[in-house]
C-alpha cells in the first residue's frame, strides 16, 4: 500500500492523464502545423515509394527507390497476326518486354536501334526489305513489376520490292529502343 | 465569438496546400527508363497453283489454275509452256491477278508437238511457280483426209 505521500509525484509521472482537463496542455497552433505537415509528407511518401519520382526531396518516399534498371526484350514465340510481303501493307511486330524493376513500367516508345536479320526464308535473304516504323496500335502498354508482357504492335514493319525472293517465310529479327516510364 | 487567429488557421490552410503540391508533384515526376531488345516479324508465302492442262479443239490446249491467295499478295500470274518436257521454257502469257482464285488461259494454234505448262505467281521481286501440269497435252499432223492439216490434239 503506497503512503499517501507518494500519490503526488506519482500522479505528476503520469502527466496528462490526472491532470484536471482544464489544465491539459494542448498543441499550440505551430504544433498543429508541424504535425498536419508531417503527415502530410509522410503519405504523400508511401504514395511516391510505389510508383513515383518525389521531387520534393523530402526522402521520405524516393529514398528506396534508387535508379530505374533498363528494359530488355525476351524470346517468346509469339506469332504477328499480319504477315510481311513486298510492297504489301504494314504488318505486327511481336516483342515480350522484361521489367526488372520493383515497379510496372508503362512502355510509350518503340524504336527502329540497328539492322533487320532474316531467318528461316525460302532462300537467301541478305536483302530484306523490312523497316520498323511507328506502330499504329499496340502502345502504350504496361509491364507489371519483375515481370514480362508481350505486346503485338499493330503496323509497325513494312517490306519494299527489294525483299528477295529467298526472304518468302522468313522470321526477321528487329532491333528496337524501348522508352517509357513507371506506371 | 472569438476571432480567428493565425494558428486557428494555420491546419487547415496546411492540409490545402498539401492536398494541391502532392497530386501535382506526383503527376510530374514518374521514373523514366529505356531499353532495347528485339522485335520479330514474319513474311509470308506466295502459294503455289495448282495446274491443270486440257485438250480444247483441235489444236489449242486450256491451261487453268487455281490459288487460295490471289490479288493483292499475287500482282501477276505467268503462264509458261514447255517442249522438252520441262527441261526449257517459254512465257506465253502474263495474267493479272484479280480477286478471283481460279482462272483460265487458252494457248491456241499449237505446233506439232507434245506440250506441258506450269504457271508462276509473282508479286515485285517474289515468284512462286507451280509444278509442271499432270496432263501431257499432243497435237499430232494429219497427213490425209477431209480435214487435212491437223487431227485433234490428244492429252496423255
Amino acid at each position: 500500500m503506497p503512503s499517501s505521500a507518494a500519490r503526488p509525484h506519482l500522479a505528476a509521472l503520469a502527466g496528462p492523464l490526472v491532470v484536471p482537463s482544464t489544465h491539459r496542455p494542448r498543441p499550440r497552433g505551430r504544433g498543429r502545423l508541424v504535425l498536419a505537415l508531417t503527415a502530410t509528407l509522410l503519405l504523400a511518401g508511401t504514395g511516391t515509394a510505389v510508383a513515383y519520382w518525389a521531387a520534393s526531396g523530402s526522402g521520405t518516399g524516393a529514398a528506396a527507390a534508387g535508379t530505374a534498371a533498363p528494359l530488355t526484350t525476351i524470346t517468346s514465340s509469339a506469332t504477328p497476326s499480319t504477315l510481311l510481303y513486298p510492297n504489301g501493307p504494314a504488318a505486327a511486330v511481336t516483342l515480350t518486354v522484361a521489367n526488372p524493376n520493383s515497379y510496372a513500367v508503362t512502355i510509350t516508345a518503340v524504336a527502329a536501334n540497328g539492322a533487320v536479320a532474316a531467318s528461316g526464308g525460302l532462300g537467301t535473304c541478305t536483302t530484306t526489305g523490312v523497316t520498323l516504323g511507328t506502330p499504329t496500335s499496340g502502345l502504350p502498354v504496361t509491364v507489371p513489376a519483375n515481370g514480362s508482357a508481350t505486346v503485338e504492335l499493330g503496323g509497325a514493319a513494312t517490306m519494299t520490292g527489294d525483299a528477295e525472293n529467298g526472304c518468302q517465310g522468313a522470321t526477321f529479327t528487329l532491333p528496337v529502343s524501348l522508352t517509357g516510364a513507371s506506371a | 465569438m472569438r476571432p480567428l487567429t493565425p494558428n486557428r488557421l494555420a491546419l487547415p490552410a496546411a492540409l490545402a496546400v498539401a492536398v494541391v503540391l502532392v497530386p501535382a508533384g506526383m503527376a510530374a515526376a514518374a521514373w523514366q527508363t529505356s531499353g532495347s531488345g528485339t522485335g520479330t516479324a514474319q513474311a509470308t508465302t506466295i502459294p503455289v497453283p495448282a495446274v491443270s492442262a486440257d485438250c480444247n479443239g483441235v489444236d489449242a490446249v486450256d491451261v487453268s489454275w487455281t490459288t487460295t491467295a490471289a490479288t493483292p499478295l499475287v500482282a501477276t500470274f505467268v503462264v509458261e509452256r514447255s517442249t522438252d518436257d520441262g527441261l526449257t521454257w517459254s512465257t506465253i502469257a502474263s495474267v493479272p491477278a484479280t480477286a478471283d482464285l481460279s482462272y483460265l488461259h487458252s494457248d491456241p494454234a499449237l505446233a506439232e508437238a507434245t506440250y506441258v505448262y506450269r504457271v508462276g505467281a509473282t508479286t515485285a521481286g517474289w515468284l512462286t511457280t507451280s509444278a509442271l501440269s499432270q496432263s501431257r497435252v499432243v497435237v499430232a499432223a494429219v497427213t490425209r483426209g477431209p480435214k487435212a492439216g491437223r487431227r485433234p490434239a490428244s492429252c496423255t
